[in-house]
């Protein structure tokens, strides 16, 4: 590696360490940072950081723009970052725009096929989950239409009797005529059954 | 094990339920309540133990459900045993006639049903207001009537129910068996409790009892 200017080289320096933060914080998410100039998965702070091309545990091609961000920003303004990184920032809530971060137009359209891959499988997911229900469709609509239909007879039944019987007022009815002489004994519902 | 069992006064104590199921016994108690709460002296202190209890559940939004037993229980108790009913009236009709009354009021029904028809078509309809009576009361109190569900020719719930009952009765000596297809009923219904002033209720490990 080729020997840097003393100020290049605290620069640097002062990026590795706050990257080193980063990588902390995303060990304890569960998230490797992985160096996309090696073939193995192990963790690396080297040069080629900024882009990474792999994920590994948790780390999607979704979150993956935030990182180029961050890395950005460590590379571009390194006392942007604070020292005390928080998780926060991974986790906030401001939705990804890549007109709010610059993006290279290769790491851009490496997310739009992500996203477009990931659509693709929850399409199929759903395309599966529906051929699963269509099976059941002929008995939903039967206990449908069933239901439907007993109600409806259970309505005119009910109208029906309700003609007949006119059983509106009957409580006040029975509240005339069936008050007690006496109280009724504790057991009666029992010995009544 | 035991069922959970919670005393009406400890009510306010116990995570508030959603939906409790009523057992045919409370309803009836709430009905002598409703019938007879303008005459004090004849009130039991269950009928208003029982109504402040309803009134409480109804204050905190709970719902109340039954099933057709809970009906027909009721309704089966007012028509026929409660006070002036067709028991009653039956003994009463063959005492009068000078017959001799079988041991039992059921048996004395039949006998004036058999012998006596028009008689015993007369004395029902003395009382036969008490069928609709009853609906009326059920509606006014909010009970919900939810079991049996429809979809007999493609859903056996019905058999179902009937074997949780079947399980309960077989483990539980304490409770008769319509009460177990109450539990059952109760369970199916997804009710966090039962109402029951039934003593076998509280044997029944599982349930969320209720009582006075």
């Amino acid at each position: 590696m080729p020997k840097l200017p003393d100020e290049a080289q605290s620069r640097r320096m002062r990026t590795y360490e706050a990257l080193g933060e980063l990588a902390g914080v995303l060990a304890n998410r569960g998230l490797v940072l992985i160096d996309s100039s090696k073939n193995d998965s192990s963790p690396s702070l080297g040069r080629d950081y900024a882009v990474p091309r792999r994920s590994v545990g948790t780390l999607t091609l979704e979150r993956a723009p935030h990182l180029e961000f961050i890395y950005g920003a460590v590379e571009q303004q390194t006392s942007w970052v604070p020292s005390g990184l928080s998780g926060t920032f991974l986790g906030s809530e401001r939705a990804f725009s890549p007109t709010a971060y610059p993006l290279s137009e290769s790491t851009y359209v490496e997310f739009l096929k992500a996203t477009k891959r990931d659509l693709e499988g929850r399409v199929a997911a759903l395309e599966g989950e529906l051929a699963e229900i269509r099976v059941f469709w002929p008995t939903i609509k039967k206990l449908i239409e069933e239901y439907t239909s007993a109600g409806r007879r259970v309505g005119l039944m009910q109208q029906e009797f309700a003609a007949r019987h006119l059983s509106k007022g009957a409580l006040e009815i029975a509240k005339a005529r069936d008050v007690l002489d006496r109280p009724l004994d504790e057991n009666f519902f029992e010995e009544a059954e | 094990m035991a069922a959970q069992a919670i005393q009406f006064a400890n009510y306010a104590t116990f995570p508030k339920p959603h939906r409790v199921y009523a057992d045919s016994n409370f309803a009836f108690n709430l009905l002598c309540y409703e019938l007879n709460h303008t005459k004090k002296q004849v009130l039991r202190p269950i009928d208003t133990d029982c109504y402040n209890f309803y009134q409480t559940l109804m204050n905190d939004g709970v719902e109340l459900v039954g099933s057709v037993y809970t009906f027909s229980e009721v309704l089966h108790v007012y028509c026929f045993s409660y006070p002036r009913g067709m028991y009653e009236l039956s003994v009463a009709f063959l005492q009068q006639k000078g017959l001799r009354v079988p041991p039992s009021k059921s048996q004395a029904f039949k006998c004036l049903l058999r012998s006596f028809p028009q008689d015993c078509e007369a004395a029902w309809q003395s009382i036969s207001h008490r069928v609709a009576a009853t609906e009326e009361f059920f509606d006014r109190y909010q009970f919900r009537l939810l079991s049996p569900l429809p979809s007999p020719k493609l859903t056996n719930i019905t058999r179902n129910v009937l074997n949780f009952a079947s399980i309960l009765k077989d483990f539980f000596v304490a409770i008769e068996a319509t009460d177990a297809l109450h539990l059952s009923i109760a369970a199916y219904l997804n009710s966090d409790a039962v109402i029951s002033l039934d003593r076998g209720f509280l044997t029944v490990d599982g349930f969320t009892v209720y009582h006075a």
